[in-house]
């Protein structure tokens, strides 16, 4: 009976050692792009919005904290394309801009935020992204899970500058969160893939329009 | 599940036939293993539906009348299935999340089983049985370089019909067909239960 037994243990150690490794290269390497919005805000509402000419850098030197040039430009000028189609109008920031939209890259870095409130299951799966803490002129930004940055990450959001609260508190009308693998060596790469996910942030938001 | 009452109809009609045409079975079994190649096709969920190829088999089972064996089997199967990208909404409008997926499940059931062996011919000898037990599974969904898992047990019941094919004293083939159903729940993959209807092919070992 021994030898038995242990052919049993052994078939069991193959068996619990099968499980099939998926072949991931078939998934893409555009970032995954998540969207939310107050459901209060009439986005038909307003007209003309700023969004700087720079964008917000988060990376592991403290001191890099803008980007600018070419790069900045492209992402930025994705933003202008998608709010314009939209029929919305940029102005400078001294024009009393309607709406003022910010952009942030997060680069090569590990963090972990824990928050809470947001995660209710709704679309099925556990998100790995830190939704918000995002705090801007004051605003804090409600919808909050946890997340370790390790790669890239972009968020683009949208606040009502036209509706603005006592101590210049901002309402955060609607946020976008791109995360994926960034290329370690090549800037135009991940520049383009913020671009895509930018152009899907806003493709998945048929709602904002003027 | 129409193609599994349909073969299970087979088996016991070939089984009838069997009894029909040799009623002076000389073959004995008293115990033996069986270890086979096991096709899969998840019937249970939307989180997956591809037929998997990626499975096995192993049974132990004892005599315990001239017509009847208990014993005890682990099975595996391991399902994948790729999701293109598209956009997920949440119900009320207020939140979208859009990626593509590998979805994949991996199934480990243990149990204990019993089966009815119809008369017995020269060669063939069909049966009809059942395993009852636990299974043990892993639920993962692939996206971009991340990964979401959980694992879980479950109460686990296989019926199945299969058939045994003498090649010698010691040795045959094998063949099957069943439903595995499972009570493994995953509510973030909104999974209420695991099922899947298998079809297997293998050897059997005969010790006297």
């Amino acid at each position: 009976m021994k030898p038995r037994f242990l052919l049993v243990v052994a078939l069991l150690a193959v068996i619990v050692s099968c499980r099939k490794v998926p072949d991931t290269s078939e998934l893409s390497n555009e970032q995954v792009v998540a969207t939310d919005r107050d459901l209060s805000a009439n986005f038909s509402s307003y007209s003309t919005y700023f969004i700087s000419d720079t964008v917000s850098v988060v990376a592991n030197d403290p001191k890099d904290t803008i980007l600018t040039g070419a790069l900045a430009t492209q992402l930025v000028n994705a933003v202008k394309t998608n709010m314009n189609n939209r029929g919305y109008t940029p102005v400078a920031r001294t024009a009393n801009p309607d709406l003022g939209l910010r952009l942030t890259v997060i680069k090569d870095i590990t963090r972990t935020a824990i928050c809470g409130g947001w995660w209710d299951g709704w679309w099925g799966y556990y998100p790995p992204w830190y939704w918000g803490c995002y705090t801007c002129g004051g605003y804090y930004y409600p919808w909050c899970t946890s997340y370790t940055y390790t790669i890239g990450t972009s968020t683009l959001y949208i606040f009502d500058i036209k509706n603005q609260g006592p101590n210049h508190n901002l309402r955060a009308l609607w946020g976008a969160t791109a995360f994926g693998v960034f290329s370690t060596t090549n800037n135009q790469t991940n520049a383009n893939l913020t671009e895509n996910a930018i152009n899907q942030a806003f493709s998945q938001s048929p709602y904002i329009k003027k | 599940m129409k193609k599994l009452i349909i073969l299970i109809f087979i088996f016991t009609a070939c089984a009838d036939l069997v009894n029909a045409q040799d009623k002076k079975s000389t073959w004995q079994l008293d115990n033996f293993m069986t270890f086979n190649w096991q096709i899969a096709t998840p019937l249970s969920t939307d989180y997956l539906k591809e037929t998997s190829v990626a499975g096995g088999n192993f049974e132990y089972r004892r005599f315990v009348k001239p017509n009847m064996s208990v014993g005890i089997g682990f099975s595996w199967n391991s399902f994948e299935q790729y999701i293109p990208p598209k956009v997920y909404e949440k119900p009320d409008g207020s939140q979208q999340l859009y990626t593509d997926f590998i979805h994949q499940v991996y199934t480990l059931p243990m149990y204990l089983n019993a089966h009815y062996y119809f008369g017995g011919g020269e060669k063939m000898k069909p049966y009809a049985g059942v395993g009852l037990g636990a299974q043990y599974s892993e639920q993962s969904a692939y996206y971009n370089i991340f990964v979401s898992e959980e694992d879980n047990w479950g109460f686990v019941a296989r019926p199945e019909a299969g058939l045994l094919y003498k090649l010698n004293n010691y040795l045959g083939l094998h063949a099957n067909v069943g439903f595995n159903y499972a009570t493994n729940k995953n509510e973030a993959f909104k999974i209420d239960n695991l099922k899947h209807v298998y079809y297997g092919i293998g050897l059997y070992w005969n010790s006297y």
